[in-house]
Order: structure tokens, then sequence, then C-alpha cells
């Protein structure tokens, strides 16, 4: 599904983003991401989604090579990418309901059916009553949930989660990981880039650990620490 | 069809909710479109006057008195017969002495007693061309029955120099006011898409296309150049009428050929102009902000 091969990213002048990342996610996989803050999660997950491009290395998406992709192609690779980012980034003049509405229309289908999907994932990560809301009249649980829905109504082979649990209550977490948890049981690939310890450890899921941009663990059932 | 009304449907919610820019955009462009109808207006009115003093440029082929009926009706003939000519009018030594009494008005008693009439007979020629001039009058020098020929060919060089020079000054003054207000509404434009570039990004990364944005934006654009455009066009009219009826009551012996203004071509052309000048500004002013 995603493949780095010696991919190295340099914000100019010198800020090391990513250095000489190699990787294989599988299909279906569930990956956390992990490591301090300034450790290159957010660059490796810009690069995915082709935000960012690369200064050395190849990466490949779904078996297509992201340096040889168009740029008028790069919608077409994003809407197979659900993508969950740490500010949420919700349209902010568009009500919940239309928010996970408009990813269904950037791919051209904004009829019934796409509006009782709609109203059926927002129901699944519960705010089926606060659909007609606006994004500033939602906590921030609840607008990253929002977020989630977006991310994933589409049904995408790959779901991204930039810290979906970054600044949210333990139980709010615990809710979200669930949410992520059953996405990935019907057959998504969920990269996931978290400081949150605990979840880590009590999932033993695979760990991927940055640091400086460098890979410097990669653990198939690992914890957020070194064992 | 339902992505054609999606697109509107974004922009007039869009344009409803930053009502404070649609507002700021719609009357940017009314002023500007408003200045620039009035220039035209005036530059229309000073080339109709120019076309007017052009006119007057006239050529007079003078006979001698020998020349019969016969040798003026072939030269009338030939006079017509030219592509530049558009009108020739023929005045007989009769009429050429009744226009002079009719001009000295009271003063006429001192033709009284002249012997015969002094005055020749001559043909009065109009051109479609008035810069022409001095290529018709040349063919008439040196004829036999032709006295002399007149056509103020000083005078006429000197209003022609004049009106090209206040003909190209206004053309270049509504090119520069033109360019003028495309810059002012496109700066408008790209201040309120400045003010929504997080959105584009947001929108982007959600994996719209880059026209997927832009419509609404160019639909947006569209709206407030023609509500803009409609609203000065109106004014203008208005305005023109306005001061149209004051000269009319005011200064009637002005020969302004006013009624021949084409309001509303000029309304068309603002109205062009307004809805280009925002849907392109729209389009073009997103350019930065889509390449995420
Ligand atoms: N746009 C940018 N321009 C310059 N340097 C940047 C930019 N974005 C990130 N960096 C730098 O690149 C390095 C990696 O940043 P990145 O955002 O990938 O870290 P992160 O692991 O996501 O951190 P956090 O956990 O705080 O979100 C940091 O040193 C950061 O300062
Ligand atoms: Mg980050």
């Amino acid at each position: 599904m995603i493949k780095f091969e010696d991919v190295t990213k340099i914000y100019p002048p010198d800020t090391i983003g990513l250095e000489s990342v190699s990787l294989h996610i599988e299909k279906g996989e569930f990956v956390f991401l992990v490591g301090a803050s300034g450790s290159g999660k957010s660059t490796f997950i810009r690069l995915l989604i082709k935000e960012l491009e690369p200064d050395r290395g190849r990466i490949t998406v779904g078996g297509r090579d992201l340096s040889t992709l168009r740029r008028w192609k790069v919608p077409y690779l994003r809407r197979n990418i659900g993508c969950v980012f740490q500010d949420f980034k919700l349209l902010p003049n568009k009500s919940v309901f239309d928010n996970v509405l408009y990813a269904l229309q950037v791919t051209g289908n904004a009829g019934g059916a796409s509006r009782r999907k709609v109203t059926e994932i927002l129901g699944l990560v519960g705010l089926g009553h606060k659909t007609a809301n606006y994004p500033d009249e939602l906590s921030g649980g609840e607008q990253q949930r929002v977020s989630i829905a977006r991310a994933f109504v589409n049904h995408p082979p790959l779901l991204i989660a930039d810290e979906p649990t970054g600044n949210l209550d333990p139980d709010t977490s615990a809710g979200i990981m669930q949410l992520l948890y059953r996405i990935n049981k019907t057959g998504t690939t969920v990269v996931m880039a978290t400081h949150d310890r605990e979840m880590v450890d009590r999932m033993r899921r695979r760990v991927i650990a940055l640091e400086q941009g460098q890979v410097i663990r990669d653990q198939k059932r690992g914890g957020y620490g070194e064992d | 069809m339902a992505k054609i009304s999606f697109f509107f449907g974004e922009a007039f919610r869009s344009l409803w909710r930053n009502y404070f820019m649609t507002i700021a955009a719609v009357v940017t462009v009314l002023l500007t479109m408003f200045v620039l109808g009035v220039v035209m207006v005036f530059v229309w009115n000073i080339n109709a006057v120019l076309k007017d003093v052009e006119q007057k440029v006239e050529i007079t082929v003078f006979l001698k008195d020998s020349a019969t009926a016969s040798d003026i009706e072939t030269i009338q003939k030939e006079i017509l017969g030219m592509p530049e000519v558009k009108d020739s009018q023929f005045v007989s030594k009769e009429q050429a002495l009744e226009r002079l009494k009719a001009d000295l008005k009271e003063h006429q008693d001192i033709l009284k007693d002249l012997p015969s009439n002094p005055l020749p007979a001559s043909f009065e020629v109009s051109l479609k061309d008035p810069q022409q001039a001095s290529l018709v009058a040349a063919r008439f020098e040196g004829r036999s029955i032709v006295d002399e020929v007149r056509f103020g060919k000083e005078i006429a060089e000197r209003i022609f120099r004049v009106t090209s020079v206040i003909r190209n000054v206004s053309l270049v003054f509504i090119l520069l006011l033109g360019g003028v207000a495309v810059l002012l509404i496109s700066n408008t434009i790209r201040l309120s898409i400045y003010a929504r570039r997080r959105e584009v990004e947001i929108m982007k990364l959600v994996g719209a296309t880059n026209w997927f944005i832009r419509w609404p934006f160019v639909i947006e654009g569209l709206t407030v150049g023609l509500s803009g455009a409609i609203l000065a066009v109106v004014m203008v009219v208005l305005g023109t009428n306005f001061v149209i009826d004051r000269i009319r009551e005011n200064l009637l012996f002005l020969s302004v050929p006013f009624d021949a203004l084409p309001l509303w071509q000029l309304g068309l052309v603002i109205l062009g102009v307004g809805a280009a000048i925002g849907a392109i500004g729209s389009g073009l002013g997103l350019r930065r902000f889509l390449n995420v």
C-alpha cells in the first residue's frame, strides 16, 4: 500500500524533515507513527498526500509512484486517502453535514445516495444530532469526529490521521481510537501519528518510531517506548 | 446539471455569508465603472462635436460664366460618380445672389444698383471622409469651365490636426482609466480570496480539483461584476439624461447631437467589462492559492 525508498525531505535552508526513510506498509495494516515533537511525523504524512515533494527518494502509494504523478491527478490521489488532520481542517462556512458531503461532492456525487451515506457516517461517529451545526459550534472532540467522518465517507483504501487524539480527554480519545479500529476492520489501511503513549501500549500494533527524521525502530507489535 | 446548481449554490451562499466583502466589491465595481462610463459619455460627445466640425470642410467648385447647361450636367454626373463624394449641391448664379441677399438682410440695398449678377455658379461638394478634401479638390483644378476650387486647405488641415490630438488623448485616457478599474477591482477580489485562502487549501486537501474550487469563485466574481456594472449603467444613464435636459434648457443654441448617443451600447460595454473583470479576476486571483 505504501512504500518509502530512501526518502529525504529538507525544509529550506537546512531543517531535516525526514532523512533516508525506507519502509513498507501492507494493505490492511494498522500503523502507529510515534516520536517526539519535530521528529518528522507530519512531514511523513504530508509527503504521502503530495502536499510536499521529497528532495530524494521515491514514494509509492497504492502502486502509484508519486514523483511521476501529474499535478492535475493529485486530487484523485487524495480522494483515495482519507486524511484526518491535527487541526481538523473543517470548512468554517459549511455545516457539519455539508462538510462531510463536500468529500463526496468533489468526486461528482451529490445525489440522494450520498446524503444517506453522510447521515449514516455521522450517526456512526455519534454526531447524528449535530448535523446542522457549524464547526465553531462544536467541541474539539466533536470537530475531530466530523473530520474522521469526512475522511472515511468515501471508504478510501487508506486512512491517515495526524494526532487525531492530540488535545482530547482520555475518554474521547478512546472513542476515536475505537472508531479508527473499526474502520481498520473494514480492510482500510490506517496510519496514525500520535503522542498517546497509553493508547499505543494498549493496542499492540505495528509501531514506527521516528527521531530527527530517521526511523529508529519498526516493530510488528510494539509499544510507545522501547520494550 | 447537478454540478452547475451546486456551483451556483456555493457561490451565492458565500456571497451571502461574506456580505461585507460582497458589498465592498460591488461598490468598487460600481464606482470605477461609473467613472469610466461618464468619461466615455464625455468622449463620445466630444467626438460628435469634432465630427460636426470636420463635416464643415466642404469643397466649393466655382464655375466660369461661360459654362453651358450641358457642361454643368456633365460635371454634376462626374462629381456624383466619385466614390469619396457624399453629396453635391449645384448653386446657380441666381441662387448665389439670393443667398447673399438673405445674408445681408437689411443692408441688401447695396446690391440694387448692380448692372448684372457678379456671383459665379458653383458646386458645393461634401465628402464622406473630409480628410480627402485636397485629393478630390485637385481633380477640378485647371478644367476649362472651372474658375476656382476652394476648400479652406489651411483651416481644414489645422482642424484635422487638432481633432486627431483630442481623439488620441481621450483614447489614452479611457485606456488608462480602464487599467485603473481592472487593478482596483482585481485587488478587491484578491483581498476577498486571500481572506478565504485556508478554505481553498482545505478543499484541495480533501481532493477537489482546481476547477471544482474555481467555478464558484468565478460565478461570485461574475455576479459582483455584473451587479456593480448594472448599478453603474443605471447611474450613468440617469445622470446623462439629467445633464442633457439641463443643457437643452439653458443652452438651446448648442448644436451638439446628443440624441445620437448610443446609451444602450455604452451600457453593454460597461456590463461586459464589469462581468469580465469580475469573472476573470476571480479565476486568476485564485491561481496563487491552488498550488497546494
Ligand atoms: N513548513 C516548514 N518549514 C520549515 N521547517 C519545517 C516545516 N514544517 C516542519 N518543519 C520542521 O521539520 C521538522 C519535522 O517537523 P514535523 O512537523 O514533521 O514534526 P512532527 O513529528 O509532526 O512534530 P509534532 O509532533 O510536534 O507535530 C521540525 O524540525 C520542524 O521544525
Ligand atoms: Mg505534527
